[in-house]
């Protein structure tokens, strides 16, 4: 009976477990903030692969996501002759929503994962052990860089991606309705407003922050050899689509 | 002025490894640790350098106990200790140069005046002692096994520390390269004065660098001697591990 019971409080203990570590990587980030005590070196090599790195990679999503996003309305644009609408629709739904949520899943895929196995990998080649002995506090020096890059880095990605979703659906709508740019940058400047921007770059930097602490918790919790870093890398990208699902709904929610 | 470990006991969950351990290191001595695989040798390297936290008894480095330090408090400790891992636990995005400067630069970051003229002289210094000089800019996994021993044993030592921990310093390693690494910890001991502890089963190349050695197994160490003594040593596993004879209890 106990050993059924065990069996079937395995998974609850273990998410247990897994929100306590998450919730104590946010609150150790968080401190490292007053008084702000962030190894800059490691900042900026952060930031530069999390975000300059990932650029291309955004750019190109973004760009033909603003073009399907056109497309897809192209038919019944045509239709009821809405052309003035377009450039609305495509700035509306790419700022609140597509943007922030395309790019935040993107980098999750590839710089939490990047993030989870190169801290597990860290981590069972006694790297992380190594660091305690040479007293420097791991989590000083791995996590709390990383997380305020990607924080830093997704939210600059998501202004950058926008705008290429934005062009990219500008270009789409004038070569597949004949829509003049300037028709449709106008209805985007008369139509969307600041607050669209800014609930998007919000979803943004906290997706940053919930990427930052799901892959560095799994990456520092592994257990095992590859195999713990390949299922590290496994419930990284999962846990981090799932909140970042989550954590949407909440800022709408709250937004709207 | 040692390290020392009294009534050390530690476990797994409900699994104890051992209990009750007591052992000491001196300056200038250089102690073999033996025993058979997961005797729990490697874990009980990593309790006397305040890695990992015992169930029982303490770990005393000159007199300062690591028990109930945070992991903050016990930095001062462990500046005095180096450690050269199983895997080597380079860096693997440093170059081997940046990998053997970072215990150095540790110290600059806990208040140490050191310049970084300093730190490249004493990086050159401790590279070319380990005939590595050549190899600085390289990352660690353009290097061999036994190049990446010596470059994990020029970081553990580069600090001039008073202690140092050998995790199996010569596993997988040709024997002519094993007894060039045995030979380098045997300089940095006498150079420095420092107190050593080895772990290694090969015993051939292991006892003639140890003062003294020990044994684990069964959760106790049951042999404590000079490598001479080990042969003679009454118990049937220490007598089986030291021959290396099928018939026995290992």
């Amino acid at each position: 009976m106990s050993a059924l019971v065990r069996r079937l409080g395995a998974p609850v203990t273990s998410a247990a477990r897994d929100a306590g570590g998450m919730t104590l990587i946010a609150w150790r980030a968080l401190r490292a903030l007053y008084p702000l005590n962030i190894e800059r070196e490691e900042l900026v090599r952060a930031m530069y692969k999390f975000g300059y790195m990932s650029l291309p990679i955004v750019a190109v999503t973004a760009f033909f996501a603003g073009g399907i996003m056109v497309l897809q309305a192209a038919m019944y644009v045509a239709q009821y002759g809405a052309y003035t609408f377009v450039g609305w629709a495509a700035g509306f739904v790419t700022l609140r929503e597509m943007g922030p949520l395309l790019i935040g899943l993107m980098f999750s895929g590839r710089v939490g994962a990047n993030n989870a196995a190169e801290l597990a990998t860290m981590t069972i080649t006694e790297q992380v052990d190594a660091l305690r002995v040479l007293a420097i506090d791991p989590f000083r020096y791995l996590v709390v860089p990383r997380l305020f890059a990607m924080i830093v880095m997704l939210f600059c990605l998501t202004a950058i991606g926008d705008l290429v979703a934005i062009g990219g659906g500008a270009l789409i709508a004038r070569l597949v309705l004949g829509i003049e740019f300037r028709l449709f940058f106008d209805s985007v400047s008369a139509m969307v407003v600041m607050g669209d921007l800014t609930i998007g770059l919000v979803k943004s930097a906290v997706f940053g922050l919930a990427i930052g602490v799901v892959s560095s918790h799994f990456g520092l919790t592994v257990k095992g050899g590859a195999r713990g870093v390949g299922h590290a890398v496994n419930a990284c990208v999962v846990g981090n689509a799932i909140l970042i699902f989550v954590v949407d709904y909440f800022i709408t929610a709250l937004g709207t | 002025m040692t390290l020392a470990a009294t009534n050390l006991g530690f476990g797994f969950g409900r699994r104890a490894l051992f209990s009750r351990l007591a052992l000491s290191i001196a300056p200038g001595e250089i102690v073999g640790l033996i025993g058979p695989p997961e005797a729990g040798k490697s874990v009980l390297l990593k309790l006397l350098s305040g890695l990992l936290d015992p169930s029982a008894g303490e770990v005393t480095l000159d007199g300062q106990s690591f028990a109930g330090k945070s992991e903050a408090e016990r930095y001062p400790l462990r500046r005095h200790i180096g450690m050269l891992f199983q895997n080597t636990a380079l860096f693997d995005s440093l170059t081997i140069y940046d990998n053997v400067a970072f215990p150095l630069r540790a110290l600059v970051r806990m208040g140490d005046a050191i310049d970084e003229g300093a730190i490249d002289r004493r990086v050159k210094e401790a590279l070319a002692s380990v005939g590595l000089i050549d190899s600085a800019h390289q990352f660690p996994h353009e290097l061999s096994g036994g190049m990446k021993k010596r470059a994990g044993l020029a970081r553990a030592t580069v600090t001039k520390p008073r202690y140092c921990f050998y995790d199996e310093p010569t596993a997988g390693l040709d024997p002519v390269t094993s007894a060039k690494i045995y030979a380098l910890i045997r300089a940095h001991i006498e150079r420095d004065g420092a107190g050593a502890l080895i772990i290694s089963n090969e015993l051939d190349t292991l006892l003639p660098a140890c003062h003294r050695v020990l044994m684990l197994y069964d959760g106790a160490l049951v042999f404590s001697g000079t490598p001479a003594e080990l042969e003679r040593a009454s118990h049937p596993a220490v007598r089986q591990f030291a021959t290396g004879a099928n018939e026995g209890p290992l």
